[in-house]
């Protein structure tokens, strides 16, 4: 069985800190794959690594078979893997527009032609929800639009894995739902979704399957309710728990 | 009261800015001609400097390297009696092979360690010019053959001048000015969104140092004499920079309103009020520096005219519009 994304034995060392040790993902086309895990877990490195914003101490990557892991970021780019930031990083000063036309013009291997950037920029803005905000500065939306604007600048580089990194955390409900639906339609569209998410109930109606880290260790991965009745789950969130107690509460 | 300043206009507000510039050799004395001429100068270094500073958003404080080092070798070559347009031409390959290899141990550093070495690189240039008496003649400089270049040196300041804008305008709004604009923005993003950053800065370096080793090469044809202190000294290093903040950086009017402030402002100080003129022009600096911190240009009442004319806009304006309207 070929994977579209492969982690193999990826561990990445800050000094003496282990921040992933022996991480070993399979990830095939067309799911969306949850990441949970508490704070400081690595998730972010690990979504880091996969980007190639950051070199694996060891371990491998493969994308479509091919190693990437020594790849750099930009040409991992244009393979087809696209990311948004945890911390909203928009290029400020530039339009909405000019934001997406980085994307549409970097981000693939073969970019359309001039003439044909600007329109599919504006598709891509209108799908995203920010059409009529096209020639306001990326720095005057709201951090709402600005998680969408990470999410169209990524979509902009046609990829085939979306990394999202925790762009549900501080929507309220209904923008929350309309996030939802969005990820939903890019997965339509043919994208495999990798999330970060703390919204625990998201990853559960959404994820087809989850990962769970702690202290860099993937101490848990299947079906999203499976995960959420495993104790070493449930342990890493909330502390060493009795048996008894844990079952009190699972009800 | 200044809407016959529009977009639809530019071309023809350009044409006769240059139509008038290139009819002053009949009527103006030399004074004239040779301040205009010095204010094209500045202008282009002020403009080519722009394309690292304001659209890269690296401070390269060692723009002036590539004038000396333009200055310096069109000298030689005149005195080993290359002609001049030759002599141009190879000073100019000279300088911008110099920026490509300069570039790839300076665009390691970020920020203000970009500034502070690119600020050392041209006192060692100074250092360079002075000691390698046989090739620069020392800190005596070097005289070309003289002449009375006055008329023809005007000319083609005024064509490097407006070849520096139409270069700066079309990079603006092409996908390199794009990719330029991101790395200033965020470098890390840049590259992670597929901008081939260290290329970019590099070709960027080369190509802002090309106008500047041009002005440089016309310079001293005109002069006729260069020393260290005029090619890597500081008043010629840091008025560029000067320029093109006080009007407004990263945009391509920015540094064109800058220097033709600037060495309008100089010059009128030092007719009325010789001998304090540099005093007044310091206070009007740190003023402008206070209450206009994005530029002249980005004033409140300057603003809305830029934008009307397009700039600060990096993409077709008009076709932006028709896209809006549907």
């Amino acid at each position: 069985m070929a994977y579209l994304l492969e982690c193999e034995g990826v561990t990445k060392n800050f000094g003496g800190l282990v921040a992933l040790k022996d991480i070993n993902i399979q990830v095939m086309k067309g799911e969306i794959i949850g990441i949970i895990g508490p704070n400081g877990a690595g998730k972010t490195t690990l979504f880091n690594i996969i980007a190639g914003a950051l070199p694996p101490s060891y371990g491998k990557v493969f994308f479509k078979g091919q190693e990437i892991s020594e790849k750099p970021a930009s040409e991992i780019c244009r393979l087809g893997i696209a990311r948004t930031y945890q911390i909203v990083r928009p290029f400020n000063s530039l339009t909405t527009l000019e934001n997406i036309l980085i994307g549409l013009s970097f981000g693939r291997i073969n970019p359309p032609a001039y003439k044909k950037r600007v329109m599919e920029a504006m598709n891509i803005l209108t799908f995203m929800g920010l059409g009529t905000k096209a020639n306001n500065a990326a720095e005057t939306l709201t951090l709402v639009e600005k998680k969408y604007l990470e999410m169209a600048r990524a979509m902009a580089t046609s990829p085939e894995i979306l990394l999202l990194d925790e762009v549900l955390s501080g929507l309220g409900p209904a923008e929350t739902v309309r996030a939802m639906d969005t990820i939903r339609e890019i997965q339509a569209f043919g994208v495999t979704v990798i999330m970060i998410e703390h919204v625990l109930s998201v990853i559960m109606e959404l994820c087809h399957r989850v990962i769970v880290l702690n202290y860099g260790v993937k101490i848990a991965q299947g079906k999203p309710n499976e995960v959420a009745n495993n104790p070493r789950v449930v342990e890493a969130y909330i502390g060493n728990v009795e048996m008894g107690e844990q079952e009190t509460l699972n009800a | 009261m200044m809407s016959w300043i529009q977009r639809k206009n530019l071309f023809l507000i350009a044409i006769l800015c240059l139509c008038v510039l290139a009819a002053l050799p009949l009527p103006a004395s030399s004074y004239v001609l040779m301040w205009v001429f010095l204010m094209a100068v500045y202008l282009t270094l002020a403009l080519s400097y722009d394309i690292v500073g304001g659209f890269l958003g690296y401070m390269n404080l060692g723009h002036s390297t590539s004038f000396g080092l333009g200055a310096y070798s069109t000298a030689i070559l005149l005195n080993h009696d290359f002609g001049l347009a030759l002599a141009l031409f190879l000073a100019i390959v000279f300088t911008a092979a110099f920026a490509a290899i300069v570039s790839y141990p300076f665009f390691r550093l970020r920020g203000a360690y970009f500034a502070l070495a690119t600020f050392g690189l041209i006192s060692l240039m100074e250092v360079f010019a002075t000691n390698l008496q046989h090739v620069t003649g020392g800190s005596g400089g070097i005289s070309t053959p003289p002449g009375d270049h006055m008329v023809p040196a005007y000319y083609l300041s005024l064509v490097a001048a407006s070849g520096t804008v139409i270069l700066s305008h079309l990079l603006g709004r092409s996908r390199f000015g794009l990719a330029l604009l991101s790395i200033r923005e965020d470098e890390e993003v840049a590259r992670s969104f597929g901008v081939p950053t260290f290329s970019c800065k590099s070709l960027s370096l080369v190509i802002s140092s090309v106008p500047a080793g041009l002005a440089g090469g016309i310079y001293v044809w005109n002069v006729t004499y260069i020393s260290p202190p005029a090619a890597f000294g500081l008043e010629i290093a840091l008025s560029p920079v000067v320029m093109a903040m006080l009007g407004g950086t990263g945009i391509t009017l920015g540094p064109l309103v800058g220097a033709v402030f600037i060495t309008l402002i100089q010059e009128l100080l030092w007719i009325k009020v010789a001998y304090f003129h540099v005093t007044i022009y310091g206070v009007l600096l740190v003023l402008l520096g206070l209450f206009m911190p994005g530029g002249i240009l980005r004033t409140r009442w300057l603003w809305p005219v830029v934008q009307r004319l397009g700039f600060g806009e990096k993409i077709d304006y008009f076709k932006k519009q028709e896209i809006l309207q549907r």
